[in-house]
């Protein structure tokens, strides 16, 4: 069992918060590790499991999200513990016997090597950031060459653009808006003077292509709602669009 | 154009604002070999150092950059108005470091070996330009993968990653 004060220690710490002080199950692993001056390649499973459930029970409401990584962990390592628990069934070869702690203990190492090499960048950025350098500017807006230009040229492109501005035949662009309504009512209007039109008929002549495609959108749209329906007697044959005779 | 090659070298350096490489300086010397132009650095350096002066010259990121002396720093804070915030969070220098051992790396290769969902720290590199995305790995979902940067170099005064010490040695480095 954990020491009283190492207890206390661990409690106290959950209280604050988890996310800060252990990274990850991994962290919290081999803090356990640390503390209990365990050999990492011969951890008792037992005790660490132990001590890391009441860890993780103690922040258990505390951060959700964090504890699901944790939980997973949690359940790893009970699967562990049971591995351990079990008799071998092959008792014959003692060498091929594979430590169910194996893969856990791989992942901590790996884990350690990189948690070293970060606090090796941490030294290396602490030592790097007393060498102060010259920064790039970000607020500067981007600056021109203007050394070879002159105020004759300036002159000349100020002219230039006075000439070109009074020179222009500006021309009103009217925005023509297409209702598909509209076109409904317009297609409704042929068909209840004919029952029955070629669908190649239908359309009016000159018709812009973005006309067309509403046009088209409204046919299919009175398809849709069973106004008009659409009959074709032969392949590639001609296409006739009818009303739908209400019963 | 008859200036001493030390004194125009001096000025490149200073008024440079990244490590400028021995190819850069060769192309405005080009009567002077490599080594030429690196002795006349060294001497720079030599006597910035002798007789304590404010700058000093780094080798980093492949390049030469001229620094202030570490000696000054406290008092440089002190009248630099801007506070720029340098120092990275114990996590994302543990997601860096894998990513410059282990480059080309993807986020689920990272969040496996760190057991922790790693996705916003590097958005969090990325965004501080100290690691890029080299393209997308050919497998299932088509992850990106990451590598180091330029800027990764410069920030922890490192010349060339090949000179970052072995995994296996970190332990023995940090003693």
């Amino acid at each position: 069992m954990l020491k009283t004060e190492e207890q206390n220690k661990i409690k106290d710490l959950s209280s604050i918060k988890v996310m800060e002080i252990f990274e990850g199950p991994l962290d919290l692993l081999l803090y356990l590790i640390h503390v209990n001056e365990i050999d990492i390649y011969d951890i008792p499973i037992t005790l660490i499991t132990d001590q890391y459930l009441e860890y993780v029970n103690a922040m258990k409401d505390l951060n959700l999200d964090v504890a699901g990584e944790f939980l997973f962990m949690a359940s790893n390592l009970i699967y562990i513990k049971s591995r351990m628990l079990l008799p071998r069934i092959d008792e014959k070869d003692d060498d091929t016997f594979d430590d169910p702690r194996a893969e856990l203990v791989e992942r901590l190492l790996e884990h350690e090597k990189f948690r070293n090499t970060a606090r090796l960048l941490r030294e290396w950025e602490h030592i790097q950031s007393q060498y102060m350098i010259r920064h790039n500017d970000t607020n500067r807006e981007i600056e021109y060459e203007l050394d070879e230009l002159s105020f004759d040229r300036l002159v000349k492109a100020y002219q230039m653009t006075i000439k070109f501005g009074s020179n222009y035949n500006y021309k009103y662009v009217t925005i023509n808006t297409i209702n598909i309504h509209e076109k409904i009512e317009h297609i409704m209007e042929i068909m209840n003077k004919k029952k029955k039109v070629k669908f190649d008929e239908m359309f009016p002549e000159n018709i812009s292509r973005l006309e067309l495609i509403v046009f088209f959108l409204a046919i299919l749209e009175l398809i849709r709602k069973k106004v008009l329906k659409v009959t074709q007697r032969k392949f590639l044959g001609n296409i006739f669009i009818h009303k739908v005779e209400k019963v | 154009m008859n200036s001493p090659v030390k004194s125009v070298i001096e000025s490149i350096l200073f008024i440079s604002n990244k490590p400028v490489t021995l190819s850069h300086l060769k192309n405005v010397f080009d009567k002077h070999s490599n080594e030429k132009i690196l002795s006349i650095i060294k001497e720079l350096q030599n006597e910035y150092e002798s007789s304590n002066r404010g700058f000093r010259i780094q080798l980093v990121a492949g390049g030469y950059q001229m620094t202030t002396n570490p000696a000054n720093f406290d008092h440089l804070k002190k009248f630099m108005t801007e506070k720029r915030k340098i120092s990275l969070s114990l996590a994302s220098l543990e997601c860096l470091a894998l990513i410059a051992y282990k480059q080309p790396i993807t986020i689920p290769e990272i969040n496996n070996i760190r057991n922790v969902d790693s996705g916003a720290v590097v958005k969090n590199l990325l965004a501080k330009s100290l690691i890029k995305i080299l393209g997308k790995k050919k497998t299932p979902g088509k992850p990106y993968i990451f590598g180091t940067t330029k800027e990764f170099l410069i920030h922890f005064g490192i010349d060339d990653l090949k000179s970052l010490p072995p995994l296996e040695e970190i332990e023995q480095v940090l003693e």
